[in-house]
């Protein structure tokens, strides 16, 4: 367990990256929610 | 041969370098062009900002349209390109300890591209070329303004030839062995993109001139707009490799960063000649001349290529510095590593911010518009321009600006005048630019479109009414853009007062010889004729 820790050189990256991750995600779909209000299929 | 350049080095004391001195005066030009190009584009912005705020509404129609021109060619093209002829030469002379093979070739190209860009702008100041930095036929511009754009081109290739005319000297006459430092590996993937870019560039303007001169009748439009983004666009990507190149040097120049897998970084580097120029399609999504498949295929599939690069690096850069800071001893927590970096010093700020508005902001709003669905939504309102401002300004010229804070005393040798606003410089100019993007991208989502003199519609037939909403967001641009100026203006009166009034660090001059020559010399000691 400890040496897989040592192995994990960036953490703060990695949760910067997460973070980024997530806003991504929250954009996008906020796009596609905006389109499929727009954009009006019958 | 190559002892023939011995004399002509001297030996960088701060990074150990060994600079070519007509490399070093060729770089010298280019740079302090570049900035005056930065200068005309970043006027001609807040002219144009404080045209868009309704508010101020400060230009006529006449002169916004020019200006709008003038500030697309000089930001987009002659800021960034003459930046990266320096880069060019950096990466291919001091970076490998390398002589420029011929030295009056180099000025030969940078004339050319300096005439051009001059032509240029006469054209477009005088009133011959009132047609936006797209030029779309059946808009036509006075040839000499298509012809400016042909020499520039044309210089701008030559000089890519040039640069890889250095890499094949460096190696064959020894003065570098093994693969290419990251840096210049990831020059060398823009200059591949250049090719493209500059032969789309003579394949769309050359036949458009013709035209303007009155030698063809006819361009087809449709073809020209799938021309001229294989040159509009893929010049951006140019810049993105350029950028992310200069990313990975301050890296190493500041806290000292290693990349953590260096093969990952070239493999990202070469997932951008894969993708990105082909993905330039995306400026065509609602083009009706080209199928959806054609459209989908390039933006929704091939473009992924070029966006997992770039988060390859994104993360990678980060990464790098933070093992670098950690192995300093900051490992508190999660964050001591980069609440400890050395925010004090301009090009460690520059390009951390370059980083995040580019990533945070360039990044998802352009993955997201490059979809077609949702680029339906998007298209021709002012989200588009909200997006390439965070990447090409708050981007890419933050991350040249923070080059320069080490170009300045290293390259050009002369001493940083006004260091202390140096170290604001970035944080306001990063601000600024967050703040009119954010603007931008707003009023885009609420219907405003781009390029438009006036969104009151005061003397139209037909009202188009906009929230005010939609009017704060555009008083928001303004506001940004007058932040962000001040920020330019600041970088441009430090890079001028350094250049031409800064105290001369005298060159340490030494004998160079090729490290690696086959004739068995070794370093300092001459091989045998």
């Amino acid at each position: 367990m400890s040496e897989n820790k040592e192995k994990f050189h960036a953490p703060g990256t990695f949760t910067l990256a997460i973070i980024w991750f997530l806003w991504f995600v929250i954009l996008y779909a906020t796009n596609w929610l905006a389109l499929s209000e727009n954009w009006f299929l019958r | 041969m190559a002892n023939n350049y011995a004399s002509e080095f001297r030996t960088c004391e701060t990074t150990g370098l060994k600079v070519h001195l007509p490399a070093e005066r060729l770089f010298y030009v280019n740079a302090v062009v570049a900035v005056v190009c930065l200068l005309i584009g970043g006027i001609m912005a807040i002219l144009i900002a404080l045209t868009r705020w309704q508010a101020v509404h400060l230009l006529p129609a006449d002169l916004f349209y020019r200006f709008v021109t003038a500030h697309g060619m000089n930001m987009l093209v002659f800021w960034i390109v003459f930046f990266e002829m320096a880069g060019l030469l950096f990466a291919s002379t001091a970076v490998l300890g390398s002589r420029l093979p011929a030295p009056k070739f180099g000025w030969f190209n940078f004339l050319l591209m300096l005439v051009g860009a001059i032509l240029t702008n006469i054209m477009i100041f005088t009133g011959e070329a009132d047609v936006l930095f797209t030029s779309y036929p059946p808009l036509k511009a006075h040839p000499h303004y298509y012809l400016g754009i042909i020499l520039f081109a044309v210089g701008a290739l030559f000089a890519c030839i040039h640069f890889m005319a250095t890499l094949v000297v460096a190696k064959k006459e020894g003065y570098h062995k093994g693969s290419y430092p990251l840096f210049t590996f990831g020059i060398l993937i823009a200059v591949i993109l250049a090719f493209f870019t500059l032969l789309m560039g003579a394949g769309t303007y050359v036949p458009t001139w013709l035209w303007a001169m009155g030698f063809l009748e006819n361009i087809e439009p449709g073809l020209y707009r799938l021309g001229f983004w294989g040159f509009g666009h893929a010049a951006q990507q140019i810049n993105l490799a350029a950028m992310v190149s200069i990313w990975y040097l301050i890296g190493t120049l500041t806290v000292g960063a290693v990349p953590v897998n260096e093969k990952f970084s070239r493999g990202a580097f070469l997932l951008y000649l894969v993708g990105i120029n082909v993905a330039s399609a995306h400026h065509l999504l609602v083009d009706p001349g080209y199928s959806a498949s054609y459209r989908i295929f390039n933006t929704s599939y091939i473009i992924y290529a070029a966006t997992i690069g770039s988060m390859i690096h994104a993360f990678s850069i980060p990464a790098a510095i933070e093992t670098a800071q950690r192995a300093k001893g900051f490992t508190n927590g999660l964050f001591e590593w980069l609440t400890k970096a050395p925010w004090g010093n301009p090009a460690f700020a520059g390009m951390a911010l370059s980083i995040v508005i580019f990533g945070f902001g360039g990044g998802v709003t352009g993955v997201t518009q490059g979809v077609e669905q949702i680029n339906i939504m998007a298209h021709n309102t002012l989200r588009l321009p909200g997006h390439f401002h965070v990447t090409v300004v708050g981007g890419s010229t933050l991350a040249f600006m923070s080059l320069t804070y080490y170009a300045l005393p290293l390259v050009m040798r002369r001493k940083l005048i006004g260091a202390a606003f140096a170290k604001y410089q970035p944080w306001i100019f990063a601000i600024g630019i967050s703040i009119m993007s954010t603007g931008m991208s707003f009023a885009g989502i609420l219907g405003v479109p781009r390029r438009h003199y006036d969104i009151s519609f005061s003397s139209a037939v037909f009202q188009v009414p906009f929230s005010a909403t939609a009017t704060t967001m555009m008083g928001l641009v303004g506001l940004g853009a007058i932040i962000a100026f001040v920020g330019l203006l600041i970088y441009c009166l430090i890079a001028a007062l350094t250049a031409f009034f800064g105290e001369r660090i005298p060159p340490k001059m030494e004998l160079h010889y090729p490290p690696h020559a086959k004739e068995g010399a070794a370093a300092g000691a001459p091989a045998q004729a």
